[in-house]
């Protein structure tokens, strides 16, 4: 299971890639999730801009 | 300790948990353990920064895939079963200081695919029967770590709330022959008052049967029984119209609303759940700016929520707050 790379699936965000390790404690594991592209989708959102946490 | 302990006056299992009353909780930002390590600084969870979303199984976790044997001896009256299952936490960015809401829709995107990713993987695994993704959000809602994050549990057999909906589908569908959640889609948007939003594949509304005074659901136009069956195109109108759903709810009160968000998918126990149908539910505490609905006698001991607004006019007031999303495409 560890350093396990997986194929990438292809996505509007370009393609997913996952980095599977051994965590510190070495029983738990981990997974990065890395995408390909970081190109804004092409819609224009509303934004939130609170800050105060309840 | 960790077991699952059988409840016989509701036919249903607990878990307990000791170890997770030794949990990290409320940690200064600098010590948050959901932070990528510095250099230099303190060990995280996560050692890299370099990732858009990250996964890891719970330090403190309710289930887990090899655990140990019940501590507690079982009898015929209270049967008891090692917590076997998974419990994941899913990061959404290194930004400490984010919410979902403050994510760019790309974000929101990767998670939707993400979650695909867990469902998928978790349903795989023999010993799993149901995968729940969700999020606590908020010190309203009991969160012990602030940086915006979900988590999955992976239980050992259909948790009782999703089996109640099972039943309710099932019934509806032998009955009329109609799919309950396509029914329900039909019947919100034919009166149309407690619609929040909507796209092409999705409509946020405030049911009908509202338990919150801001309980949202959103449940996919297309009758898919979970996220592995999403097109892209479903995959990126999930992530719209949450993001727009998200910011609306921080705008009603300017606060950054606290909720628990939940997925309601088919289970991966292997049977066929063809009648069922894809949604989420938000279940935000707050009823006013100030006040906070609690789980009181009513609902707690007798399972009656009482609901102090109407769904008509909660569904009205947060859709004052919905921005459209315009496609520069």
């Amino acid at each position: 299971m560890q350093d396990k790379k997986t194929k990438p699936e292809k996505t509007l965000v370009g393609k997913m890639q996952k980095r599977r390790e051994k965590m510190a404690d070495e029983k738990r594991y981990i997974i990065y999730y890395t995408f390909e592209k970081n190109e804004k989708i092409p819609v224009k959102i509303p934004e939130s801009e609170t800050k105060k946490d309840v | 300790m960790s077991e699952l302990r059988w409840n016989p006056l509701m036919g249903e299992w607990l878990a307990t948990a000791t170890q997770r009353q030794d949990r990290t909780f409320l940690p200064p930002a600098n010590f948050c353990p959901l932070c990528p390590t510095a250099p230099g600084g303190f060990p995280t969870e996560i050692p890299e920064a370099t990732y858009d979303i990250v996964v890891f199984e719970n330090r403190f976790p309710s289930l887990s895939p090899n655990p140990p044997a019940a501590a507690i001896e079982a009898s015929e009256l209270y049967p008891v079963r090692p917590a076997q299952g998974e419990c994941e936490v899913i990061v959404y960015t290194p930004n400490h200081n984010s919410t979902l809401a403050n994510e760019p829709v790309e974000q929101i995107y990767k998670l939707v695919q993400v979650w695909t990713d867990r469902f998928r993987e978790l349903s795989q695994i023999e010993f799993i029967k149901y995968v729940f993704i969700f999020e606590n959000k908020g010190e309203a809602i009991g969160v012990t770590l602030h940086h915006p994050h979900g988590q999955i549990y992976a239980y050992p057999f259909v948790p009782p709330r999703v089996a109640r909906e099972l039943q309710q589908s099932r019934l509806h569908q032998e009955k009329t022959g109609n799919c309950l959640l396509c029914d329900i889609l039909t019947e919100e948007k034919n009166d149309g008052r407690r619609i929040v939003t909507e796209n092409e594949s999705f409509v946020a509304y405030i049911p009908f049967f509202a338990r919150y005074p801001y309980e949202l659901h959103i449940a996919a136009k297309r009758h898919l029984q979970d996220l592995t069956q999403f097109s892209e195109a479903e995959q990126l109108n999930l992530a719209l119209i949450l993001k727009q759903t998200l910011v609306a709810f921080d705008k009603l009160f300017n606060v950054s609303f606290p909720y628990m968000m939940v997925l309601h998918q088919q289970p991966s126990d292997g049977n066929n759940y063809d009648y069922y149908h894809f949604h989420l539910e938000f279940y935000p505490p707050m009823r006013t700016a100030t006040k906070l609905k609690y789980l009181a006698g009513s609902e707690s001991g007798a399972g009656m929520f009482i609901n102090d607004t109407l769904a008509e006019e909660k569904a009205a007031e947060l859709r004052g707050h919905i921005e459209p999303i315009v496609r520069q495409i």
